[in-house]
Parts: C-alpha cells; structure tokens; sequence
C-alpha cells in the first residue's frame, strides 16, 4: 500500500550492524537452529533405534559404537537423544506460538472492553494462583498421556501470564498520546489497532514468548520426569533422565546428555530473547555509522 | 453574551455549556458516585484565522476542553458546532470525516509520534486517511508538508526516536496541517521545548497562520507565550472560563481577580529596572481546590482577597460589554 512512498521498514546495512551488534541474539540462534535441525533429521542423525532393546548390552559407557553409552535397557542414548529433540522442541514452539497468539487475543479483548475484562481477568488470577506445573499436571490427570494434551496443558497454564502482559501493553498504548493523534488523523478503530498498537505490542509479546518456550520445555520434561507428559514409548529428555535417575551412579550419561541438551537449548532461547528485546526497541536500535 | 456568536458566520467551533466529569469512586453497587467536574458549563467560541489563548493553572480543564473541542473525549452535556452544525452527538465514525477541519498539536512531540513508524508514514497517515493524496503524489505531499515546516525532504525514513524536540514538534505540526484544518488545536506545543526552540515554533506557527489563514485554540500556562501569539485570551479556573477578551484588553485592564494574580505572578524585570512598581494585585496563595468538591458560588472565592457573602452563594456569570467579559460579582458594572 506503502510502497509508492519508499518507506522501507529497515534498510539492509542497517540490519546488519543490528546482527552485530547483538551476539546474543546470533549465539542463541544458531543453538536453537542446531536443535531445530537435529529434531528435523533424527532418522538420518541417530544410529540406531531409539527405541530397540537389547538387553545384553544395557548400561554400557560411551562407545564408538554407543556414542552416548546405553540405558538399562541396552537403547541407544545418543539416538534417544536425537530422537528428544522432537518433544522437546515440537512442545517449545507450539506452546509459545499458541499461549502467545491466544493471550495476545484475549489481552486485546480485555483491554478494550471493560466487562470482558473484569470476568477473564478473575479468570487468569484464578489460573495463575496455582502454580504452572501442578496446573499442568492436573490437566494432565485428566487426560491420556499425548504429545498434544503435554501441549494443551502447558498452554493452559502459559496463557495468564500471556494475557496479564498484553492487557497491560494495550491499556498503556490505548491511551498513547500517538493514538490519540492518530484518532484525531481520521484513523479509524481497526487502523489503530493494527498500524499503532499491536505493531508496538509485539515487541515485548515476541520477547515474552521465547521464555515462554523455554520454560514451556522445562514444563515438559518435568511432566514426562514424572511420568505425567509424553508417553513413555516417546523418547523425550525428560522421560530420559525420570529413566536414568534410579541408575545415575552407575550411567551418568543417561541423565548428563539429556540434560546438557534440555540446558542448552534453554540457554539459547533465553539468549535469543534478551537480544531480541535489545534488538526491537526501536530507541536502542540505532544506527552505527 | 458569547453565545450569540455562534449564529456568526466566520465561526469556525463555537461550544456552548459544555462540561466533562469523570467519576472517580464508584461503590460496588454503581451507587455514591463522586464525579471531578473537569470542565464546567463552558462557553466559547473560535473565530476564522484567530488565536484564543486558554490559559490557567495545572488542573483547570484546559486540556480536557481542547480535546474536548475536537471530540477526542465525550462531553458529558452542552453543544459543539462546527460552521454551525452540531457534532457533540456524532459517532467517532461519523466524526471522522469532519476530523479533517480540526487537527491537534500535542504537548510531548515524542510521545505524540508512533516510534515504531517512519515520520514519512506518519505524515502520510492523514493525507491517506482523508483521501488526499496516493501513490506518488503522496511522497510529494509528505515532502511539501515537510519542507511548510522547515524539515529537509530526507527524514522521511527516521523515526521520531532521531530527532530532537523542537524537530519532532515541527513533524507534530506538519502532521496538523496535513488535512488543511480550519481549527489547529495547540495544547501546550512549546511548554516542553527550550526557549530558543519555542521562539522558533512560535514563529513557524505564526507565519503558517498568515499564509493559511489557520484558526488556533492555543492552550498554554505561559503567559508570556500566550500573550505574543494570541488575539484573543480566555482564562479558566476549576473547569469554568472566569474572564474572556481581547489580548491587550486581558493584558492592560484583567477584571477578574484571579487574572490580575496570574499577571501579577509573571515575573517583570523590565519593569523593576525601569524603577517602577510591582504589578498591581493580589497574590495567589494556596493551591487550586479540588474539582471533586469545587466550592459553592464562584469557584475562586477560596484564594480570592475580595470574596463577599454573594461570591459563596452565588455562582456568577460570564458577561460583559463588547469582547471583554467576566465573571465575577464584583467586577460587572
């Protein structure tokens, strides 16, 4: 609509001095893309499968034939590993992109309207009074054990959090002075919410919801630690290290590999997020000359 | 009386018995609602290519009747015409098109520009809006709006994050004139710039009004800034316009005496050097009541030297012979 006017969001050499001037958000990236990409390839990645026992060889330490060693089962932990990566990252993503899009929905809804605000309001506090991980694990209580209910529930118990931030964003820009000089411009309702409010809105909401994916895997591997998350034919970390824990003084590995990945995954999207905070504040993007 | 000037034709807005209250406590039931009368039974009116100056102290309204002026809050009674048509009933849809006569300069230039928004978008936001300008015609109007108020055409990428005060000011303004308003509303636009940046904008303000023949509803608390740039100035106390008139009338002869304190409370050193004496009248004391509980009678009674049994009983009027009028019982003769 714009582009007769030229009015480039961000010119190239600008973005890139933005990428070096944040190392955080390149170091985080290229962890999380590692992940990504080993959850992608699994079946090329692991050697055997994650799956098959063989009872014989159960509790082995690390080998060039069992690069992360065996669990007591004689699987293959660096296969299982590999395998981990789907859960945990399928889990991460998806709960952060559905708690954000549906607390951004419902934080909207509150902002603007002040009966819906005080009943989903009472709604969320009531959520939030019990802590994430009991919520979830309730929830899951009434489920079976799936992929997808981990992620139903882990949602349920991310969206208060994500509704109270964009509650408080959009009452803060509702009454923006910009807003109001766009108001008073002729723009209408729908103009203001999409040029002037959710383009300042999503900032933070994109900060929040990639700790929102870290701690939605942390979730996960709890749920699945204690035996409430994917089931346990799934390998994921969590289940991985609830399995090695009775074993753990005899195969460290069962619980070390698994856990370095789930932190270091972690780590990465916390790093992302901190430099995307940086990155998308348009007052400390400036230009290096 | 003012009202008859709305029938006037060189009336740009005219208000007449306009108020805003707030509530500020509401029980659970709804019931015992407090209201801050924030502006109370005003009236006014803006003639073509003049400036009425509003002023008075923090917490008199001023803001609230500006914006109430343009509808970007609803009144909560009294009428507003514009070229005679009443418009305090309209939607904001139905009131968006009329937003073309009446645009807004706003007292924090940064706060007033979207950061995430290049100046060129926002100045386009306007012209796209009512329908002026698209397509390259568009850039060419950004750049000629630009260059109205001294900007160079190249800023069009920046974000308001990039310039200074007095700059983002100038984009505030040119963002005012885009739609070629007839009634510019200016709520403080220099109180938060530095002085030699103030001169600036005021000049730049005054030379657009002569080309464009532009009316400005000027709301100030600097009496100095007030006095250079309006016609005509409006004084207003706890949400009412206690004394209204010509702006050397206002200057030389104030009748009310919350007017004469304002004026005696502007510091004059010219004046002492010449050797002369302090303005004559009374001095302020104390702070401006609460419009929550505003007193009985006249609203400045409280801090007024002069106050009678009348003043507590009696609300006064605003009237007065030709232009100058006030309202005050003691000082209608």
């Amino acid at each position: 609509m714009t582009t007769a006017l030229a009015l480039e969001e961000d010119t190239p050499p600008r973005r890139r001095a933005a990428w070096r001037r944040h190392p955080t958000v390149a170091i985080g990236l290229i962890i999380l893309a590692a992940v990504c990409v080993m959850a992608i390839v699994a079946p090329w990645l692991a050697t055997l499968d994650p799956t098959a026992l063989s009872p014989a060889k159960r509790l082995r330490p690390p080998s060039p034939e069992f690069w992360f060693g065996t669990d007591m089962m004689g699987r293959d932990v660096w296969s299982r590993t590999v395998y981990g990566a789907r859960v945990s990252v399928i889990t991460g993503l998806s709960v952060a992109a559905l708690a954000t899009t549906i607390g951004l929905v419902l934080g909207l809804l509150a902002g603007f309207d002040r009966t819906v605000d005080a009943v989903l309001m009472r709604i969320m506090d009531g959520l939030m009074a019990i802590p994430a991980i009991l919520l979830a694990i309730a929830l899951m209580a009434l489920t079976r054990a799936s992929l997808g209910n981990v992620i139903i529930a882990i949602v349920i118990a991310e969206v208060p959090r994500v509704v109270r931030l964009a509650r408080g964003i959009v009452l803060t820009l509702r009454d923006a002075t910009f807003v109001e000089a766009a108001t008073a411009s002729g723009t209408g309702f729908f103009g203001v919410l999409f040029r002037h409010i959710l383009p300042n809105a999503v900032a933070p909401l994109v900060v929040q919801s990639t700790y929102i994916a870290a701690s939605a895997m942390i979730t996960e591997a709890i749920l699945s630690f204690i035996g409430a998350g994917v089931p346990s034919s799934t390998p994921s970390w969590g289940n991985m290290m609830a399995e090695g824990r009775t074993v753990f003084q005899v195969a460290p590995q069962l619980v070390l590999f698994p856990g370095l990945c789930l932190s270091a995954t972690v780590l990465a999207i916390n790093m992302l997020g901190d430099g995307l905070r940086d990155m998308l504040d348009p007052r400390l993007a400036r230009r290096v000359k | 009386m003012q009202r008859d000037e709305t029938s006037d034709r060189e009336t740009v807005l005219a208000v007449s018995g306009l108020r805003k209250s707030f509530p500020v406590a509401r029980s659970w039931f709804g019931r015992h609602r407090k209201s801050l009368r924030a502006v109370d039974d005003v009236d006014l009116s803006i003639r073509r290519g003049e400036t009425l100056g509003l002023v008075g102290e923090s917490g008199s309204g001023k803001s609230t009747l500006a914006r109430l002026c343009l509808k970007l809050i609803e009144p909560t009674a009294g009428q507003i015409r514009l070229f005679g048509e009443p418009i305090e009933r309209l939607s904001p849809r139905a009131m968006r098109p009329l937003r073309r006569n009446l645009q807004m300069v706003f007292q924090d230039p940064f706060a007033s520009l979207n950061p995430r928004l290049p100046i060129g978008r926002i100045l386009a936001e306007p012209l796209r809006n009512f329908r002026i300008a698209q397509g390259a015609d568009l850039a060419r109007r950004v750049e000629a709006l630009l260059a109205r108020v001294g900007l160079p055409a190249d800023v069009v990428n920046r974000r308001a994050h990039e310039f200074s005060g007095g700059q983002r000011q100038r984009i505030g303004i040119a963002r005012a004139l885009a739609p070629e308003p007839k009634l510019i509303v200016l709520d403080e636009p220099v109180s938060a710039l530095d002085v030699s940046v103030q001169a600036q904008v005021l000049n730049l303000l005054s030379t657009l009004q002569d080309q464009a023949g532009y009316s400005y509803l000027f709301v100030s608390h600097d009496l100095a800034v007030v006095r250079h740039i309006s016609h005509r100035v409006a004084v207003m106390y706890l949400g009412r316009i206690v004394e209204i008139g010509p702006v050397e009338s206002i200057f030389s002869t104030p009748r009310h005496p919350y007017t004469e304190a304002l004026l005696a409370a502007v510091p004059d050193p010219a004046g002492r050097q010449r050797g002369g004496t302090r303005r004559r009248g009374p001095r302020l004391r104390g702070e401006i009541p609460s419009p929550i509980n505003p007193p009985s009678g006249c609203a400045f009674r409280t801090r007024c030297p002069l106050a009678t049994q009348r003043c507590v009983e009696e609300r006064p009027a605003l009237l007065g012979s030709g232009d100058h009028a006030v309202a005050c019982h003691l000082r209608q003769a």
